[in-house]
């Protein structure tokens, strides 16, 4: 059909207009959301338990109960034999640090402590940890009354380089053989800070690995200088992942049941009898914190414990004295910006480290000592949480399980049974915890364990 | 002392009466007039018996050298009595002598008694002013050597007697004796026969002298292809095959071998050289000769040793009558002289618009050539040069940004490589060593791209950042080729021109570097301009335009695929309209995919890639309204305001008003609709390719552009002769008007937002981010020292690519789009991120990689990991808030791909063969006498 040139041109006229208005009404096709991050099961997981100079100790290590089968747990070089539920022990000397390593499933519930057996003042408790780039202790001494003892633990196949920082009241402690420390593979540094960095007062020391991973524990020890019979005390101060504006610490023992020394004297200078907490600030300007008693009534102010000016890059120490009332407390801290802080109660036969607790998600997990009365103590932060208790016994059954709702701002101590070997506190966030230990005057705090089930990664894509 | 004509005759009726009537004029007195005819089919022999001439008649396919024996046999020989064996005067059917031509060579060879062979000077007949030979010799390549220039006259400058290696044979004057001692060779025709002798007689003790003062007048007819005879027919082959033979006979035996080699290679490359000119009989004639010469060795040794016989002297006694060894070189320079001449000329010619005649074609009394305007005053004269310099000087105002600095990258852009040499590569490797190993095929651009950079020198930067920067008044010029063809007035074609050429810039293409529709915009109009030719009447004119639009269809294509779905719209609209003629537009459509091998054979495996042009695949996605769109904006930063199109939106509308050019205009809104349909379709869907990991939109740029060229088609077309139909009175005057007020707006408009704005957006010339120059340096000297780069983190997900040799370059980066990611790596990457193993770190070493480098905000997740991982340890970044790592095992490739491309050569020959046979077929046939 032959058609004018008029009503060919109107047609192409018609057809762009049509072909440009489909052209701005179409939209992309929807882009799928590539996810950021993914989950996966790590293949291989380490536990470090560490060692204690001053005592044999004994390790517990268990597998969450629900734990599928089909891997495999190792402890220093032999196998282990622990199913799912259960807690095995291991006795060792205590001179040297214990590696398990779990392989395969075993990896989605492996957890672990060591207790300090024997000895007269030995009644530290500590979680076996993985390994990891950064660790803080708040607490710790470098002088001949109060003295610690940082044990770097390399579990992996290469090399890591450690670098050790040390403040007090006055600022960053120098000190020699602290920068670039190189732990081989499978092999252990220890760091006496009294030799290497003396200074007086309560020191924060953090650990950063530059390069590899290291598991880091910190043994505290006091020590009436003027007493020649006198033991030292032990006790390995609970690590903090990182400074934060909010910190709870957990598991604070009973004023009375303190073996507090009645002379003043017999303690160094930095330690008060009575509770005292140490804070310590690694930002370049000075914070303010303000700490509260949190029990089951609420939180109130501790008295003539008022904000406290934490200067940049030095540890302040305040005296809590008999402030704490019961067991069933715990000290929240919140500063205007990030800080570390730690709770000490030096005794005459026993020295108290509480724990910086941490929220979960999911199942925690600690494995029990044997001796001692063990009381859950958990914590509620800004809103009210609801924790699922489960009590093990040594064969993996069940022995309890239970709800603790606990309001907000407060604290709950629930015992646990004398024949369970673990506990298991299932969480959605809201609550931190740990379970205290007392064994007559000697009182210990033992953190819980997020067991990591998986790991969260990031979605590895190319570039395009 | 007998004197002797001996004339040898071939259909030259033509010429004889006036041969026969000199050489009765001749003042000095002949004894016998003898004619051999060799198998005349004209009145050659009646001529010759009319006049008295002892005729002997041979056949055809006599030998010259029988003709010349017979002849020489029928001349009586001298008496005893007499001391001089005589003269013979040897003469051809088309040369006539003067009429003491005669008497001035016997008085030479009397003077000069030691001679044996003279010649007369041979003047050009019918003009009887120009020279053709004054002696000859001959060069080394084969090639007869008369000292003369092309068309020289003669004024007397060169009449002077001496000695030469050789004189024609027309008019040559030679004792008997020496003829009878040494005779012709009878393997030689006429052609490169007085060469051989005039050798032969100087290795035999004989010298040969040039005597201006004779002249004869010579048609060469045969080397003119005015005989009718079949060594006419082949005079080219005969000649070639004589010179050929003459210098592999005579020559020296110790540079024999190398002679023929040189002689080989030469004949060949001339073969070559006539088939690229379309002369496809002269080379197989260059193929034949050697044929006969160099490649048998027997007829030549043959000859060298009948040569041994007869010569007396060596062969460095006679060295300095052959041509000198540098004249091959001359006539190199000479030809190449020609050449830039001739391009001058057609500068001229289409400045002027009228032919230029060269010398030779103009008389010394043509008065109107000497009028002829010089090229400057053509030049400055034309609007194309006002469009030219206005266009550069403009185009630097709006690059002001860009004239200087590291390289020019940014937005769909990637920076260019180091040297072009890396296009070479890419376009010829098979394999490519880029990330983990790539056998795809490289863009079809590449190819271009290093072939432009012959003319940048090597400088590939440079390629890319003249089509940027001056890509503005290029592209004007080559529309305004076009619109010149389809316009009377320069008015129009000027302003459509310019319209044309900132349609992309106003689009943002520029700003967001969109090497694709930047230079597909350029080859547009060459292509269009091309197609033009398809509606030719003359056949082989219509067939060369079908090659020439394939082969600017296939160099768009090369940058903007697109093209290629506009060209299929437009040429089923063609077939539809003649359904007669389809081979033309379906050649058009197929060739360029031969043309743009091996990229078409791959991209046929990933047909999305056809819809995405040369530049970072999905790079600066955008999507616009309608409007918008129709007004050229397909959206990105750098783009000019709409409203400053809507000018030219208005004007091509009302373009339609023109009644006489409603078909004209009907065909620029086609391909303003063509262009609309491609545009729709590549703003619709999406692409999945190998190596993307998302689905990338491609740009709707390129069908914008073509839906503007409509728009300007349409405007230029109604708009030409506009003031006639205006003063022409009616409503349309007012319309006419205000349309071209309008399109005046828009091109003024957007020429002064160019030059204001200049070119602002994410093009820039900086230095390149990516990882630290000693880790680009090692990876570019040591394929398995490569880069593992990596960008995000926890939230959004971490990001990599192996890099070798810095950031990938212009091209590179179409590959990598077409490489699927090797999922090995994918996976040791994830296991370092989550729990990093010792032979995570082995592994990544097998990928030929030396270092890991993460551009700051670093992640505290990677680096985390690879601090913590076993096997890395710190390196410095190219900040001190980077972070990098370097492996500490020896990296190796064990890992990558190294397979190539199936067949990969075979394609590339194919390309290659069809590129050289597609050049060949867009160039005129080349008319040979024959």
């Amino acid at each position: 059909m032959r058609l004018r040139p008029l009503a060919w041109l109107v047609a192409a006229v018609v057809v762009t207009a049509l072909a440009t208005l489909f052209a701005g009404q179409a939209r992309p096709t929807s882009t799928p959301h590539l996810r950021g991050q993914s989950i996966v099961t790590p293949q291989v997981r380490q536990l470090v338990c560490p060692s204690s100079a001053d005592a044999d100790t004994l390790s517990h290590v268990g597998l969450l109960p629900g734990t599928p089968s089909g891997g495999s747990v190792v402890a220093g070089e032999r196998p282990l034999a622990v199913q799912a539920g259960q807690v095995a022990e291991i006795g060792t000397p205590g001179r040297s640090p214990l590696s398990v390593v779990a392989r395969n499933q075993s990896t989605r519930g492996i957890f672990g402590s060591r207790e300090q057996t024997g000895g007269t003042y030995a009644h530290g408790v500590s979680r076996c940890s993985s390994p990891r780039a950064s660790w803080w202790f708040s607490g710790a001494g470098a002088s001949p009354a109060h003295y610690s003892t940082v044990e770097l633990v390399n579990p992996r196949p290469g090399a890591a380089v450690v670098d050790v920082s040390v403040w007090g009241p006055d600022g960053v402690v120098q000190g020699a053989g602290l920068r670039g420390i190189t732990v081989r593979p499978g092999g252990t540094k220890e760091v006496a800070l009294a030799d290497a960095a003396p200074a007086e007062g309560n020191l924060v020391v953090h650990v950063q690995a530059s390069r590899g991973l290291v598991v880091a524990d910190l043994a505290d020890h006091t020590l009436d200088v003027l007493d020649p019979k006198a033991q030292p005390t032990t006790e390995w101060i609970p690590d903090l992942l990182a400074p934060a504006r909010h910190l709870v610490l957990s598991g604070l023992p009973p004023p009375d049941a303190q073996d507090a020394p009645t002379d003043a004297a017999s303690l160094p200078s930095a330690l008060r009898p009575g509770g005292s907490l140490v804070l310590f600030n690694p930002g370049s300007s000075a914070v303010v914190a303000r700490v509260r008693l949190s029990g089951e009534d609420g939180t109130s102010d501790p008295t003539g414990a008022g904000p406290t000016s934490v200067p940049a890059g030095a540890a302040v120490t305040v005296p809590l004295g008999d402030q704490v009332k019961n067991a069933g407390t715990a000290l929240i801290v919140d500063a205007g910006g990030p800080i570390t802080a730690g709770y000490l109660v030096p005794g005459k036969t026993d020295l108290f480290h509480a724990v910086p607790g941490v929220h979960w998600e999911g199942p925690a997990a600690a494995a029990l000592p044997s001796a001692g009365r063990r009381t859950l103590v958990v914590t509620a932060d800004r809103r009210a949480g609801r924790v699922a208790i489960s009590e093990l016994a040594a064969d993996g059954s069940r022995l309890s399980r239970r709800y603790l709702s606990v309001p907000a701002r407060s604290t709950l101590a629930t015992p646990i049974s004398a024949r369970a070997v673990s506990v298991v506190v299932s969480s959605r966030g809201q609550v931190v915890g740990s379970v205290q230990i007392a064994d007559g005057t000697a009182y210990a705090a033992l953190p819980l364990s997020p067991v990591l089930a998986a790991l969260r990664v990031p979605e590895v894509r190319p570039m395009s | 002392m007998p004197v002797s004509v001996l004339l040898v005759s071939h259909n030259g009726e033509r010429w004889l009466p006036a041969v026969l009537a000199g050489v009765e004029q001749q003042t000095h007195p002949i004894d016998h007039r003898v004619a051999i005819d060799t198998g005349s089919r004209d009145g050659s022999v009646t001529a010759l018996r009319t006049s008295g001439w002892d005729v002997e008649q041979l056949g055809a396919a006599t030998p010259w050298a029988e003709s010349v024996r017979a002849g020489l046999a029928r001349i009586p020989a001298p008496p005893p009595s007499d001391p001089h064996p005589g003269w013979v005067w040897i003469l051809h059917d088309d040369s006539a002598p003067a009429p003491d031509a005669l008497a001035l060579l016997l008085e030479a060879a009397h003077r000069h008694p030691d001679v044996a062979v003279l010649g007369p000077k041979l003047r050009e007949w019918p003009s009887l002013r120009r020279l053709l030979e004054m002696g000859v010799t001959i060069s080394g390549t084969g090639r007869r050597e008369t000292g003369l220039e092309r068309g020289e006259y003669d004024q007397g400058q060169h009449d002077r007697r001496r000695v030469v290696l050789a004189v024609n044979t027309a008019g040559m004057l030679v004792r008997r004796d020496v003829l009878e001692h040494l005779g012709f060779d009878r393997s030689l025709p006429v052609y490169g026969n007085d060469l051989d002798f005039g050798w032969r007689a100087a290795r035999a003790g004989y010298s040969t002298m040039v005597v201006p003062e004779a002249v004869c007048f010579h048609v060469e007819a045969a080397h003119r292809g005015q005989r009718a005879s079949r060594l006419a027919e082949l005079h080219h082959r005969q000649e070639r095959a004589g010179a050929i033979y003459t210098l592999l006979a005579n020559g020296t035996g110790r540079g024999w071998a190398l002679q023929s080699l040189r002689l080989g290679v030469l004949g060949l490359l001339r073969a070559l050289g006539f088939l690229l000119i379309r002369a496809p009989l002269e080379a197989w004639d260059e193929l034949v000769a050697l044929g006969s010469t160099v490649f048998a060795p027997r007829r030549i040794a043959a000859a060298r040793r009948a040569r041994q016989r007869t010569a007396v002297v060596g062969h460095s006694e006679v060295r300095h009558l052959l041509a000198p060894p540098w004249l091959p070189l001359r006539h190199l320079l000479d030809n190449v002289g020609d050449f830039f001449s001739a391009l001058v000329d057609l500068g001229r010619e289409s400045v002027g618009g009228r032919t230029v005649r060269t010398a030779h074609q103009v008389d010394v009394d043509d008065v109107e050539s000497s009028q002829e305007p010089g090229l400057v005053a053509l030049v400055l004269r034309s609007p194309r040069t006002w469009l030219i310099v206005g266009g550069f000087v403009l185009a630097l105002v709006a690059a002001r940004d860009l004239l200087h600095g590291g390289p020019l990258h940014g937005g769909a852009l990637p920076a260019a490589p180091a040297g072009t040499g890396h296009w070479w590569s890419a376009w010829w490797s098979a394999h490519h060593d880029l990330g983990t190993g790539s056998s795809a095929p490289a863009p079809g651009y590449v190819l271009v791209l290093a072939v432009l950079g012959v003319l940048t020198l090597g400088h590939a930067g440079a390629v890319i950042w003249v089509l940027f920067v001056l890509g503005v008044p290029l592209t004007a010029l080559s529309a305004l080729r076009f619109f010149r063809r389809v316009t009377d007035g320069w008015a129009a074609a000027f302003v459509g021109a310019t319209a044309y050429a900132l349609a992309p810039v106003v689009a943002g293409a520029y700003a967001q570097g969109r090497l694709g529709t930047v230079v597909g915009g350029l080859l547009l109009p060459w292509a269009a301009t091309s197609a033009l030719g398809l509606a030719r009447p003359e056949r082989e004119r219509r067939w060369r335009a079908v090659w020439r639009t394939a082969v600017g269809l296939a160099l768009t294509c090369a940058f903007a695929p697109t093209a290629w779905l506009v060209a299929l719209l437009v040429a089923v609209v063609l077939i539809v309209r003649r359904p007669g003629w389809w081979a033309g537009p379906v050649v058009v459509l197929v060739a360029p995919v031969a043309l743009l091998l091996p990229w078409a054979a791959g991209a046929l495996q990933h047909p999305g890639s056809l819809l995405l042009e040369a530049g970072v695949a999905g790079a600066l996605p955008a999507s616009e309204d309608a409007l918008r769109l129709l007004l050229g904006r397909p959206g990105g930063p750098g783009a000019a305001p709409w409203w400053l199109g809507a000018g030219l939106l208005v004007a091509a509308l009302l373009a339609g008003l023109r009644e006489q050019r409603h078909g004209r205009v009907a065909v620029a809104w086609g391909v303003a609709a063509a262009g609309a349909l491609v545009a729709a379709l590549t703003a619709t869907v999406s692409v999945r390719l190998p190596g993307l990991t998302s689905a990338v939109h491609p740009w709707t740029g390129f069908g914008l552009l073509v839906l503007q060229a409509g728009l300007v088609g349409a405007v230029v077309v109604a708009g030409d002769g506009l003031l006639t139909e205006v003063r022409a009175g009616g409503w349309r005057r007012p319309a006419g008007l205000l349309g071209g007020v309008l399109a005046a707006f828009s091109v003024v408009g957007g020429l002064a937002w160019w030059a204001v704005a200049g070119i602002s957006g994410p093009l820039e010339r900086g230095p390149v981010a990516g990882p630290p120059a000693y880790m680009s340096d090692l990876s570019a000297t040591h394929d398995a020292s490569g880069v593992l780069q990596l960008r995000g983190g926890r939230a959004q997900g971490v990001r990599y690519e192996v890099l070798r040799d810095g950031p990938l370059p212009v091209g590179d980066d179409a590959i990598a789009a077409l490489t699927a990611p090797d999922p090995a790596l994918r996976g040791v990457l994830r296991r370092l991120l989550a729990d990093p193993q010792p032979a995570d770190a082995r592994s990544l070493a097998a990928y030929g990689v030396a270092y890991v480098y993460a551009r700051a905000p670093v992640s505290r997740r990677v680096s985390a990991a690879f601090d913590a991982a076993p096997g890395f340890s710190r390196a410095s970044g190219a900040t001190r808030h980077d972070a990098s790592w370097r492996l500490q095992d020896t990296p190796t490739l064990s890992a990558t791909d190294h397979d190539g491309q199936p067949f990969h050569l075979v394609l590339v020959v194919l390309q290659g063969l069809a590129i050289v046979a597609a050049i060949v077929l867009t160039m005129p046939s080349r008319r040979v006498r024959r």
